[in-house]
């Protein structure tokens, strides 16, 4: 039975975060609009400051560890706001002509294909560009136009043709910090590059409060006391790894994969198959000893 | 390179995997990254280190989740600095209340452990293994009264249930339960501290009617000394223990660092005057308290000083603005996106379109590679070898040079200092090894690998660094070969080339080094030994250069990075660095006996 949509008028024209008011899409029928998610809001107030991005139409750079929330951040609001969202996996082999489109051929002659980047600006998705700092310095480079006030892309491989987004489009862009070295294939970000990114967000982890709750809505465990414990041994991990004692991470998703295992198996167990065969057996072990100390 | 082990040296290691994993474990409980962990005979707790009582056979085999178990009970007196009210204890004990320190330690200890679980739920299966083997069971009831009290208001405290202890010391437990375990689910040392002062008129009684039917004991001193005089010759007086002999360290042997620091060399090292190369000597030893992970070689190099650096950099500006120069204008060609090739899709070549006509549809370009891609890692030798004829000097300003030049042209480096915590000989003599000369094929002190540079840095924020690169200790090179070459491994980079600064004499065997270079090579990341004075590098390395000054290093520099960057990716990967005659350079040495 088909859905009945609610009355136009019903619906509210624009959702509120904070502060911040941003428009929703109503009416779009965009297939990358995302199916419904699950976010906890942190309280440090980023997704504020990326409704205030959006509501303004400006790109945003997400800066964090994995496994933050980054990518979810941007994919909730999108739903919330009824947007298509595309994701582009940026790495170091992606190239211009992927991005913005290329020429290909056949018996009729040539003819041009729009890259992912030209796509969402004519269809008015959003774009999200994931690991930005890994990416060729070519694609920094075409992304330049896109992000100054100009706010176009000149499409020269084709015909020269200028393309300016659609009104809904937006940019965001994430990545993994790369000061400390620990992501293999990233590079610091050229500066001119990040200095076109009006709103810089550095998102670190949940507090614990709020990671527990978004594990256990994310991960199904509805065992608050054990979903805390396995949100503490990630916090002890986490202190670990920024002082050295282990090398890895022990991102939020990583806890719901624990919790969610934890749902059919024993907890020790659980996290064996789930956090400790993901790293080295040195770390292994620092890491079932912090595990150990809370089951 | 192989190590070879014996059982003790097994122990040895069993015991410092232990002793490293119980460190990590408590400096993450604790947060304190700085809290040393070890084995003694006693238990101990003082500042910035815990000492776990536990001889090495009974670290190395003793239950792990047991000895964990007396590693946290520790901490937890470590956290709560629970020696700040002793002395409170010890008043009252002075004040006429016998074993009330004992009494109250036993309470502080369950109180302790209770708020550690309630932190750390798992943590109860530690603390219970640590525990059980001790318990005793039914041989409480005939202990003497201060243990069955004590070991009573730690069941009690801890929720263990009555243990089987005498009747009259059953009953004053039971009239003081509740005062215990209200103590024992305390917050603070002073909150037990306080309660033990309630407690303790219920359980005095009993400790003074035991002790008034005991003849005290004379302090273990007085003892001591009663015993000599009864029988001269048969008390067993602590033995001194034996160190490495005291080592003259003489004004002629201090030597001034880069930034002016005084530096300390002994009286085995005679700067400048006994270089060493030895090849065929066997099998390579690495004394057990020697190891450490990659991590834990790693020293934070000191941020610098300004004035250092610019001193340097006086004096290596013009060859480094050339340097650039000269290598940007090499690369600037190479420097652009180039395509080519023949592909269905990808870039068009327009000026391939007329083949459409022919039904030829490979008309497009993908991106080829323009040979930029190149990671180098800068190993420079720190050793105290390095100090004769300022060697380390000319080092420094090879990686200032390579810094800046590099830095400006975004070509990753990383520059790397290694050396080892103290001197060969030293450590040898300190862990018995004597004559230390018998084992120089045995590692015995533990390594360090100084970063002034990583790759994600920008050399400009932390260039002063470098003005700290100086000679220090020793130097096996092709351990920390193996180092730079397991870091350099992760990068993304097509080329990856190490340049090892040095003298060229590693301590060991050679053969060691040149096996461990040939192993790097065949993993395809390319291995220079750039000889500073001596040409004992063209030996170890297929691709050396030698230099005897700066303004030879700096040429020979520029055509290594001329080669490596314009033609990497071009069948460049097994050329050698060829060089001209160096005849001013002093013949080799034979070995040092």
């Amino acid at each position: 039975m088909a859905k009945t949509a609610a009355p136009e008028s019903r619906q509210p024209a624009e959702m509120r975060i904070g502060s911040v008011s941003v428009p929703i899409n109503r009416g779009n029928a965009s297939a990358f609009v995302p199916a419904e998610q699950i976010y906890i809001h942190p309280s440090q107030g980023y997704l504020e400051k990326l409704a205030f991005a959006v509501s303004r139409n400006l790109p945003a750079l997400l800066i964090g560890e994995t496994g933050v929330g980054k990518t979810l951040a941007v994919r909730y609001l999108a739903w919330q706001t009824n947007n298509g969202l595309r994701r582009v996996n940026l790495n170091g082999a992606t190239t211009v002509d992927e991005f913005l489109g290329k020429m290909l051929i056949n018996e009729q002659g040539t003819y041009w294909v729009n890259g992912v980047l030209v796509d969402a600006m004519q269809a008015g998705d959003w774009i999200l560009l994931d690991e930005i700092n890994a990416c060729l310095p070519e694609i920094a480079f075409c992304l330049h136009s896109l992000l100054d006030d100009d706010r176009m892309v000149v499409l020269m491989e084709y015909d020269g043709r200028i393309v300016r987004p659609h009104p809904n489009f937006r940019l965001f862009a994430s990545m993994n910090p790369s000061e400390e070295g620990r992501y293999g294939g990233t590079k610091m970000l050229n500066e001119a590059l990040l200095d076109r990114f009006p709103v810089v967000i550095r998102m670190d982890y949940l507090s614990e409060d709020e990671e527990v709750q978004a594990v256990m809505a994310q991960s199904g465990n509805r065992d608050e006391d054990v979903v805390r414990r396995m949100v503490r041994a990630a916090i002890d991990v986490r202190a670990a790894v920024r002082n050295e004692k282990v090398f890895g991470s022990f991102s939020t998703r990583r806890v719901i994969d624990w919790a969610r295992m934890a749902l059919a198996y024993d907890v020790r167990e659980s996290a064996r198959f789930a956090v400790l065969s993901k790293l080295s057996s040195y770390d292994a072990e620092t890491v079932q000893d912090i595990v150990d100390n809370y089951f | 390179m192989s190590t070879t082990t014996s059982s003790p040296e097994t122990t040895a290691r069993q015991v410092e995997a232990r002793r490293l994993r119980l460190e990590n474990l408590l400096q993450i409980a604790s947060r304190n990254f700085d809290l040393r962990v070890g084995f003694d005979r006693h238990d101990r707790v003082g500042r910035g280190e815990i000492l776990i009582a536990a001889e090495p056979a009974e670290a190395a085999a003793a239950d792990y989740v047991r000895l964990k178990g007396a590693a946290l009970h520790l901490l937890a007196h470590s956290m709560a600095e629970t020696v700040r009210w002793a002395h409170e204890a010890v008043a009252e004990e002075e004040a006429g209340q016998p074993h009330f320190l004992r009494l109250w330690h036993a309470l502080e200890d369950a109180r302790l452990e209770n708020a550690m679980i309630r932190r750390w739920p798992g943590m109860r299966r530690a603390f219970d293994a640590r525990l059980l083997p001790e318990l005793g069971g039914s041989l409480l009831r005939i202990a003497p009264v201060n243990q069955q009290v004590e070991t009573g208001l730690y069941f009690l405290g801890r929720g263990f249930g009555d243990g089987q202890f005498s009747p009259a010391v059953g009953r004053a437990l039971a009239e003081a339960r509740e005062a215990i375990v209200a103590a024992a689910s305390g917050e603070t040392p002073q909150a037990s501290l306080e309660a033990m002062r309630r407690i303790y008129p219920i359980v005095g009684g009993l400790l003074r009617r035991a002790a008034a039917r005991r003849t005290p004991l004379p302090p273990a001193s007085d003892a001591a000394e009663a015993a000599e005089e009864n029988e001269p010759g048969r008390v067993s007086r602590p033995e001194k223990r034996e160190g490495p002999p005291d080592i003259d360290m003489s004004d002629e042997r201090v030597a001034v660092g880069g930034l002016g620091q005084r530096h300390e060399l002994p009286e085995w090292w005679r700067p400048g005057s006994m270089p060493w190369f030895e090849r065929g000597l066997g099998t390579k030893d690495v004394h057990p308290s020697a190891v450490r992970s990659d991590v834990q070689t790693i020293i934070r190099p000191s941020a610098g000083d300004e004035s250092a650096y610019q001193a340097i950099w006086r004096e290596v500006r013009r060859e480094a603005g050339y340097l650039e120069m000269r290598l940007t204008s090499m690369l600037r060609e190479a420097a652009y996106l180039r395509y080519g090739g023949r592909f269905r899709s990808g870039k068009l070549h327009t000026a391939k379109l007329w083949k459409q006509r022919l039904g030829v549809y490979r008309l497009f370009e993908r991106p080829v590679d323009a040979g930029r891609s190149t990671a180098f890692s800068l190993l420079v030798d720190e050793s105290a070898s390095m100090k004769g004829q300022d060697k380390y000097r000319l080092a420094a300003k090879t990686a200032i040079l390579l810094g800046e030049a590099l830095d400006r042209l975004e070509i990753p480096l990383e520059i790397i200092g290694y050396t080892t915590a103290e001197f060969e000989a030293r450590a040898a003599m300190r862990l018995g090894l004597t004559p230390a000369h018998a084992y120089r094929t045995t590692r015995c002190s533990a390594l360090e690998h100084r970063i002034y540079k990583r790759f994600d840095e920008p050399f400009r924020a932390v260039r002063h660094r470098l003005a700290d690169l100086q000679p220090r200790h020793n130097n096996w090179d092709e351990e920390s070969l193996l180092f730079a070459f397991r870091r350099i491994q992760s990068r993304v980079e097509r080329t990856r080339v190490i340049l090892v600064i040095s003298d060229g004499q590693p301590n060991g065997d050679a053969d060691h080094l040149i096996a461990a270079a040939r192993a790097v090579e065949n993993l395809g990341c390319k291995v220079i030994g750039v000889g500073i004075g001596a040409d004992y590098v063209r030996q170890i390395y297929r691709n050396a250069i030698v230099v005897a000054d700066f303004r030879q290093m700096a040429e020979e520099l520029l055509r290594l990075l001329a080669r490596e960057l314009t033609a990497s990716g071009r069948g460049a990967r097994r050329s050698r660095v060829l060089l001209g005659p160096v005849d001013h350079l002093p013949a080799p040495r034979p070995a040092a006996g």
